[in-house]
């Protein structure tokens, strides 16, 4: 038994992998970015558990990858050029999705597609423009942290992200699970 | 202790300047009437400081500063390089003799081809892990690529200097970062799944001479999303010479997409044949991943072929019987069990 015990705690270090801290960045290169929603949308409203970023303009801005290190952003689209809220896949328009471990995923919503648009691996790249596809009201990137589905908000209340905090790309805004 | 007029240098380096923009545009962002792309980034255009001076600083720094002071540099320089003169990063790449410098550098290097989405750039990284002739050089080059996208790079690359290649460097310090570069790649940049990943871990494992290296690719890597000839790769491995590489294997299995059950078989018919206990413990493992809950009639009818791991089984049985949902659990569960087994046997007198 001691022998069987001891190669099988020997094999303790193939254990499934365990999730890691990330480091998300404000996703638009402008010093005017700022965070628009929260917890709460329009941080008064029903519940949200994300961030809503704007600079309060519509396809003319890059929307980067927020992640700080090379990831794998899978990219959804399907949907046309638009400043207004649409239904476009189920209300994210354009998106991207980040895979972690044991459910764990981080997505950026609402891209305008363009030429940058498309799975791929990268660090805090170009990912499209910052758009409004899907249900939105207004041009902005929502970035949710997820595990099986349900948004985590602890990813930027940990660092203290709030309504009108900056959202520019050199300003960590949350340290999501991945 | 940093100098404040070094502590300036390379805070300056380091931060966002202004002036040229439409090198960091995506074309069609760049076709953009002018008023509306001069717009775009232009907080993150290029900025002018001087590479010799931080390069100056992390040397003395990695050379005798703490591991968090060199933790600091590395992540200085590598934002640094997003905006420093491109020429003056690949020149310094390519001349640089310190290894500890030389993976700092190369990891900005790497940073800098995935921001810029420009593989290209890692050709003269690549070159100094192929051929350098220095053991150490070339396992700080092969460093430097860790969890960076450098499989896919070195497949738009053409595929010149790839991991099947490396992993068969005279020099274990480069085989062992091999594996480590595609163990944290396949962790940190895809979050455990990803297809070219798989293929490209099979193909090391296949190539590697070094059996420990082998070994670890496999067991670390899941083979989810393996097409069958991987899948047909890693089980030929379960005939491998060497225990460990066989072990490997074994784990990989686990992963496996289950299929039409071949590879259960192939798994039992190793477990009747093989005699070392490591093997026949990670099929163990492998057949109660593989089937979870349906795996318990397959490891009842393995009670007594080696009767030294019929504890072993009797654990997995006793988890599987819970009928957790996820893998992680079952196994969390499975190695608390074997960790109070292992105390219970330990005698309280020599």
């Amino acid at each position: 038994m001691k022998l069987a015990s001891l190669i099988l705690i020997a094999l303790v270090a193939f254990a499934s992998p365990a999730a890691i801290a990330a480091t998300a960045r404000g996703p638009i290169c402008d010093t005017r970015a700022r965070v628009g929603s929260t917890t709460y949308y329009s941080c008064s409203g029903s519940y949200h558990g994300a961030l809503d970023m704007s600079n309060g303009t519509c396809n003319s801005w890059n929307h980067r990858g927020m992640l700080v290190g090379s990831r794998y952003y899978r990219y959804y689209g399907g949907c046309g050029q638009s400043c207004s809220a649409t239904s476009c896949n189920g209300g994210a328009g354009n998106y991207v999705v980040v895979s972690g471990s044991n459910g764990w995923q981080f997505r950026q919503l609402h891209i305008g597609a363009n030429g940058s648009s498309g799975s791929k691996t990268c660090d805090r790249c170009a990912l499209g423009l910052v758009s409004s596809t899907g249900q939105s009201y207004g041009a902005h990137v929502h970035a949710d942290n997820r595990r099986y589905g349900t948004r985590m908000t602890a990813w930027y209340t940990s660092v203290g992200t709030t309504c009108g905090r900056s959202a520019y790309c050199g300003n960590v805004v949350g340290n999501p699970t991945l | 202790m940093l100098r404040p007029a070094l502590l300036a240098t390379l805070l300056l380096a380091a931060a966002p300047a202004r002036g040229d923009v439409a090198a960091d545009l995506p074309p069609d962002v760049a076709d953009l009437p002018p008023d509306v792309a001069d717009l775009d980034d232009r907080a993150a255009a290029p900025a002018l400081c001087a590479l010799p001076a931080m390069l100056d600083a992390a040397r003395a720094g990695l050379a005798d500063g703490s591991d968090a002071y060199r933790r600091y540099l590395a992540a200085l320089l590598q934002e640094a390089a997003l905006t420093l003169p491109e020429a003056d990063l690949l020149d310094a790449v390519a001349s640089e003799r310190d290894p500890a410098l030389l993976e700092v550098l190369g990891r900005a290097l790497a940073t800098r081809a995935s921001h810029a989405e420009d593989p290209g750039l890692l050709q003269p990284l690549l070159d100094r892990a192929a051929l350098d002739g220095d053991p150490a050089l070339r396992a700080a080059a092969v460093r430097a690529l860790r969890a960076t996208g450098s499989v896919e790079a070195m497949a738009a690359l053409g595929g010149g200097v790839d991991y099947a290649l490396l992993v068969q460097d005279p020099v274990p310090e480069v085989r062992a970062a091999v594996a480590d570069n595609l163990i944290a790649e396949n962790r940190d940049v895809y979050g455990g799944r990803d297809a070219r990943l798989t293929a490209a871990a099979v193909e090391v494992a296949t190539a590697a001479t070094d059996g420990q290296v082998a070994a670890r690719v496999l067991a670390e890597i899941p083979l989810d999303t393996a097409t069958p000839d991987a899948v047909a790769a890693v089980t030929a491995a379960l005939a491998a010479d060497d225990p460990a590489r066989r072990a490997g294997a074994a784990l990989a299995l686990g992963s496996a997409p289950p299929g039409d059950g071949a590879t259960a078989r192939a798994l039992v018919a190793r477990y009747h044949r093989d005699d070392d206990a490591t093997v026949r413990a990670a099929i163990l493992r492998a057949l109660a991943r593989l089937g979870q809950a349906s795996a318990i009639p397959t490891l009842r009818a393995l009670r007594g072929v080696a009767p030294a791991l019929d504890p072993e089984l009797d654990l997995w049985l006793d988890v599987l019987g819970l009928e957790l949902q996820e893998w992680h659990l079952i196994l969390r569960e499975k190695l608390r069990r074997a960790a109070r087994a292992a105390q219970h046997d330990t005698p309280d007198t020599p």
